[in-house]
Order: C-alpha cells, then structure tokens, then sequence
C-alpha cells in the first residue's frame, strides 16, 4: 500500500507539473510545443487514472488478495517511472526550445520596436524644418517664411528705390530741356547781334564812300566789321541748330524715360501683388503645415504613452523565461528522484511543493501559489 | 552631455527594454548579461548609474554590486536593482551590498525614469 500511495504521489507531482507547463507553454510559446506537451499531459493522465483505478481496486479487495496483486503493481509502477524517466526530458527540451525560441523573437520584436520609435523621433525632430538653400543649417518653416518674406520686402523696396532714381533723373532731363530753350533764345539773340551788325557796318561803309578818300580807311574797317557780322550771324544760326539738335535729343530721351518709368512703375506693382500672393499662399500652406505639425506632436505624444504600455508588456518574456526556467528546474529534479533506483521512499506532495515555492522569485509564483491574486508593486528607494 | 547608464541583465530583451526607455529619454546606455561581464565593461569609463537584474548566471547582481563598490571610481556610483525578485530578504541584500533602489519587475517606464534622473547626480 505504501508503494502505492508513494506512485500516487509521484504522478501527481507529474500532472502538476505537465498542468502548469502546458498552461504556461500555450501562452507564451508556439503551438507545436504546446500540443506536444498537451499529449504527454493526457498521457500521463490516463496513465494516471489507471493507476488511481488499479489503487482503488486494489483497496476493494481483501487484505490476502493484496498481497496477491503487489507483483502487478510494482511491475506497473516500474512503467510510469520508465515512462516518466523518457517523458521528462523530452518535455525539458521542449520548454527549453520554447523558452529560447521566445526569447530570440522578443529580442528581435524589440530590436525593431526600437528601430521604429528612433524612426519616429527622428520624424517628428525633422517636421517643421527645412535645409536653408546656402547650407548654413536648419530652421523651422515659419521662420523660414519670415525671412522669404522679408527678402521678397527688400527685393520690392529696391524696385520702388530705383523707380525714384530714374524718376529723379527724368526731373533733371527736363530742367536741362528748360536750359536748351534759353540757350536756343540766345543763340537768336546772337543772330539779330550779327544782323545789327551788319547793317551797322553796311551804313558806314556808305558813310565811308561819301567821305571819299577821307573815308577809305574807314570803309576797310566796315568791311571787316561787317564779315565778323556775317560770322557771328552764322555762329548763331549753327548755334541755334545744335541747339534745337540737343533739345530733340532730349525730348527723345525724356519721352522713351517717361515711358520705361510708366512701365517700370507697373512692373513694380505688378510684382508686388504677385509677391503679396505668393507669400499669401506659403503663409497659408505653412499654417496647414504647422497645423499638421501639431497634430503630429499630439499623436507623438499618444505612441510615446502606448510605447510606456508595450515597454511594460514586453517584459513578460522575462518573467515568463523565469517561469520555465523554474518548472524545468523542478521537472529536473523530479526525473533525477526518478531515475535514483536507492530513492525507495518519496518526499510527502506537501514538502514537494513547499520546496518548489521556496525557489519562487515572483510575487505572482507566489500568490498562485496561494490565493491566485498578485499584487502591484512599487519602486523600494533605500 | 547624455549621462551614461550601464544596463545588466541575462535577458537580451529586458535589456533592450530598458535601453529604449533610457535612450528615449535622451541617457546613453551600456549593456552587460551578467555581473562578471558588467565588471569587465566598466574599465574605468565614467558610469552614472547602473541598473543591475539580480537572478543571473556567472555572477549575480547582489555579489556584482559588492564588487562595484570595492572598486573607488564606482564607489558612489548609484544602483538600481531590476528584478522579479521581491522577498523582503533579498532587499535588505541587495542594501547591504549598496544598492539605493529596489524595481519589481514588470516596471513602468515613467516610473523607472523617474527613479533614474532622482538618483543621478546633477
């Protein structure tokens, strides 16, 4: 009877096990795993039942038959520990496999997670700045409209600067218009000196011829007198060509300038309203922008607190490892009482389980262990 | 200049775990799997906190910080311990060795941040 109840024992400290590792396999491993503990944990289980059914049986009967049956017994138990010393270590191999495979692929889960959140920070670093075009760094767009727009100003205040210049000018033109049409009446004046002149010298040339041989002197004098008329008369008249020349040239000027002026001060206003336009659309594309900008900070908020949420959920991988790591220790330990032929008696199921929980490092192991609730911890400062 | 906090633990995944809650709040971060492997990285370089698992093979982080604080460039160099480990004595361990903070493990990012920039030194 004490071969039995130390059997008895024995597969219930298995199903335990086989129980929790399946559990913990299915939901934290691959499927294969699980469905292959699970079938060494139905297994062990009718083999189980067997066992309980044979035991109960055997408690049936009267004490002599008991004796009778002791052979088949122990024949059978000697199976469940063969069958148990090839079980376990296969299913420790697969709880290390599992608890491995796990591992690499929240590794690699979290190699890439981190990849995507350095991605996104670099995103939103980058959103709401642009390259300045002579390489001088970055600025932000709104500033960067600012300064086209002050540029575009400047560039408006140069046209409108250099529109008074030549208006300035055209001013100047016509005042030296003004100053041809002086110089034209003197040259005129210079003409009716000569013709005056001339007919001065023509009267004492006459006065000359009537003094006789008194007045030959004379009428050589008037003669000069009057060629140097004749000159001077002619200077004039050149003068007053030249004259009129220049004044035609200025007027020419002056009127081409009034026109490119005209037109200048159309080009002008011209480019200023295309300029106001155009900064009024990059002003209304960069509110849409820093709009946009703003949103993407919200939602950058949002992803940094569901990161804070994964960061916490990605950490079951190592408390999960730690689990196995547990279960495969004691399974372990199990397959070595197994497996120790000397190993007559069994430890009592309760001192078994005392044992395992002493090896428990989470507070979860623990209260499982217990009531099934964990409690929340907290950060102990020392 | 980012300070720099050194991060050991068995498990590669913990690891970047924590490394992405460091490096998102601007620290640089240094890995070791275990104690021997963290002593061995430090080499003198100036660390301005450690936070240490306390469960790992090779050598364990209570016997890791013992050894740090032998070591008078790591002496006041403050230590977080970061483990599923709660027993009451582990703790007074871990405290008696020179730690200054105790984390259950899973943590909360905001929460170790929060541990983290009050125990370093501004």
């Amino acid at each position: 009877m004490a071969e039995n109840r130390k059997t008895t024992g024995v597969l219930r400290y298995g199903s335990t096990l086989l129980l929790i590792i399946a559990v913990i396999i299915m939901w934290a491993t691959d499927q294969a795993a699980a469905e292959t503990v699970a079938a060494l944990v139905i297994v062990a289980l009718a083999v189980f039942s067997l066992r309980q059914g044979g035991a109960s049986q055997s408690a049936a009967v009267p004490a002599e038959t008991v004796i009778d049956a002791v052979s088949p017994a122990a024949e059978e138990d000697g199976r469940v520990r063969a069958l148990c010393c090839e079980a376990l270590p296969v299913w420790s191999t697969h709880i290390e496999m599992a608890r491995s495979q796990t591992e690499e692929e929240i590794q690699n889960l979290a190699n890439r997670f981190s990849a995507l959140v350095q991605h996104i920070q670099n995103s939103i670093s980058r959103k709401g700045t642009a390259r300045r075009g002579d390489g001088s760094g970055e600025t932000d767009i709104l500033s960067l409209l600012q300064e086209s727009s002050d540029g575009l100003q400047n560039i408006i205040h140069s046209f409108r600067h250099s529109l008074d210049l030549k208006v300035n000018l055209l001013d100047e033109i016509k005042v030296l218009a003004d100053f041809t049409e002086e110089l034209k009446s003197m040259a005129d004046d210079v003409g009716n000196v000569a013709d005056q002149t001339n007919l001065l010298a023509l009267n004492a040339a006459i006065e000359a011829a009537r003094a006789g041989e008194a007045g030959r002197g004379f009428a050589v004098v008037a003669d000069e007198v009057r060629k140097l008329s004749t000159m001077s008369g002619e200077t004039g008249k050149r003068m007053r060509e030249k004259v009129e020349s220049v004044n035609a040239a200025i007027q020419k000027t002056l009127s081409a300038s009034s026109s490119y002026a005209e037109e200048d001060t159309e080009m002008v206003k011209q480019s200023e309203q295309v300029i106001q336009e155009f900064l009024q659309r990059f002003r209304a594309g960069a509110a849409d922008m820093s709009e946009a900008y703003n949103a993407l900070q919200e939602d950058s908020r949002l992803i940094s607190d569901e990161i804070s949420e994964v960061l916490v959920s990605l950490q079951f991988q190592d408390r999960t490892s730690q689990v196995l790591a547990h279960v495969r220790s004691n399974q372990q330990a199990l397959l070595a009482m197994l497996a120790d032929s000397s190993v007559t008696e069994l430890p009592d199921p309760q001192q078994w389980l005392l044992e395992m929980e002493s090896g428990y490092t989470m507070e979860e192991q623990k209260q499982q262990a217990s009531d099934g609730k964990a409690e929340e911890q907290e950060i102990t400062f020392f | 200049m980012a300070k720099t906090v050194m991060v050991v633990d068995d498990s590669a995944s913990l690891r970047q775990v924590v490394a992405i809650a460091l490096r998102g709040a601007g620290y640089e971060v240094l890995e070791a799997c275990d104690g021997k492997d963290a002593l061995s990285k430090l080499s003198g370089q100036k660390i301005h906190l450690i936070i240490s698992d306390v469960n790992m093979p090779n050598m364990d982080g209570i016997t890791f910080v013992r050894e740090l604080k032998k070591n008078p460039a790591y002496k006041f160099t403050p230590v977080i311990m970061l483990t599923t480990e709660s027993q009451e004595q582990k703790k007074k361990e871990g405290q008696a060795a020179g730690a200054r903070a105790w984390v259950v493990k899973p943590f909360q990012p905001a929460q170790m941040l929060s541990a983290v920039s009050k125990l370093i030194m501004p």
